[in-house]
């Protein structure tokens, strides 16, 4: 399978090439990282999945069309950036002394994502059809709008289209005037 | 507030960063002269995020599970069953060897980096599993062991390097430890550490010619021609069982 060809199916949502490339770099990932980062084999599968979850993400989301180098180097260069995040960040609690107030920011960054998480996924499922359907095959399984008008029997894509932004419009409506969700965001 | 599905697009458009310089500039426009517009962008910057947050889970999710099987498949002890998957990955990987062979012969580059390839693909085979047959009795008694070597013969290097690590720290058995972390490295590729695992052997100790071979294999990977050679010719001279390997992999490496 050509590099194009991956990236067409990991943007298609295909679990096999999805679980096909987990394996495929799995192993040399978790050598490269535990010998070149001394990091425990279980901090080295969890770095590891969190790579992979955003190397997914950049091609569904449209942000990677196309590849100069291999999917091996790329995956290895968010790895890197990851890292370099993580290793910045402890830079500067430890030569700032600032570890009480970051872990303080960590934690409420957690708890924002958290929060981000449950009401937005707790809304979706209660939305009632076409939308709940309309968001989870957008966003979730990255169907194009012409795949949805297909599957829930549309016009066309523009009609799908409109209708999912009358979608997020109720759902952003539904989490933001509810009084109680008004005081936790 | 009235619906407008171009409006919701700008901002879904916004947060992905994928606004035009014309689009960007009229969004930020709207942004400083609408307070009600700005205070759209907020609120659907949070659906999106939560949205990303939820996608970004259930992948994660979908990971681990790859990751609960693959232990599961390792932990996996019927005799048959490993039987059958030492079968089918020894299939699998004559075939890799098989393809990686005829699709590198058939290539016109001849390149010497090319040409060691080719021959490291032919001669590099992971030494099988000669530990757990033979010390079924201490294997029940030592976990450590039992689980790296089930790891190696699944072929999950990585977890088995680490595992080997660990029995390294014993002193019992360094010989045959090292060698096949040794060959677990260079199953992945690194060769570098694998020959350092290799030199680290007592080269009169157990395994001491598989040592010498599997060195040679790193050294070849590594471009280490010389060494390489000179180590052939001693294997070729010990009349081990790797002699013939050596004599070959020399005539292959010296023909036009």
């Amino acid at each position: 399978m050509s590099t194009k060809e991956v990236i067409q199916s990991v943007f298609n949502n295909d679990g096999d090439v999805l679980n096909e490339l987990y394996l495929q770099y799995r192993q040399q990932f978790l050598i490269w990282t535990v010998s070149e980062y001394n990091l425990s084999n279980e901090d080295a599968k969890d770095l590891f999945q969190d790579v992979m979850v955003v190397f997914v993400m950049k091609i569904q989301k449209g942000e990677v069309t196309e590849l100069k180098s291999s999917i091996k180097t790329f995956i290895f260069g968010i790895a890197k950036q990851i890292i370099k995040n993580k290793i910045k960040i402890r830079y500067n609690r430890e030569y700032r002394q600032l570890q009480y107030y970051n872990r303080t920011s960590k934690f409420d960054e957690n708890k924002v994502d958290d929060l981000h998480h449950k009401l937005v996924f707790d809304e979706i499922n209660c939305m009632e059809n076409p939308c709940r359907s309309i968001i989870q095959q957008y966003y979730f399984k990255n169907l194009s709008l012409e795949e949805i008008a297909l599957t829930l029997d549309y016009k066309s894509a523009k009609s799908v289209k409109v209708q999912k932004y009358r979608c997020l419009k109720t759902l952003k409506d539904k989490i933001f005037n509810s009084k109680v969700n008004k005081n936790e965001i | 507030m009235k619906f407008s599905a171009n409006k919701i697009q700008l901002i879904e458009k916004y947060y992905n960063k994928s606004l035009t310089n014309d689009e960007l500039e009229f969004f930020n426009e709207q942004l400083a002269k609408d307070a009600s517009f700005a205070e759209e962008v907020k609120q659907f910057k949070f659906i999106f995020k939560g949205i990303d947050s939820v996608r970004s889970k259930k992948l994660k999710r979908d990971f681990e599970e790859i990751e609960k099987e693959i232990l599961a498949s390792a932990n996996k002890t019927s005799p048959i069953k490993s039987f059958l998957r030492k079968y089918s990955t020894a299939t699998l990987a004559f075939t890799m060897v098989l393809v990686v062979g005829v699709s590198l012969l058939t290539s016109i580059n001849t390149e010497n980096s090319n040409k060691n390839n080719i021959l490291y693909a032919k001669y590099f085979k992971p030494y099988p599993n000669v530990i757990a047959p033979l010390t079924r009795s201490a294997i029940q008694q030592n976990t450590a062991i039992y689980i790296a070597m089930n790891q190696y013969d699944s072929k999950l290097y990585s977890d088995a390097v680490l595992k080997f690590d660990q029995l390294l720290k014993q002193p019992k058995l360094n010989n045959e430890i090292l060698l096949y972390k040794a060959v677990s490295l260079m199953s992945e590729g690194f060769h570098e550490q694998a020959k350092e695992q290799l030199e680290a052997m007592d080269q009169f100790g157990s395994f001491k010619n598989q040592r010498k071979w599997y060195l040679a294999l790193s050294l070849l990977q590594l471009k280490d021609l010389d060494k390489m050679e000179v180590l052939l010719k001693e294997i070729v001279k010990d009349t081990s069982s790797y002699s013939i390997y050596a004599k070959e992999l020399l005539e292959e490496f010296f023909s036009e």
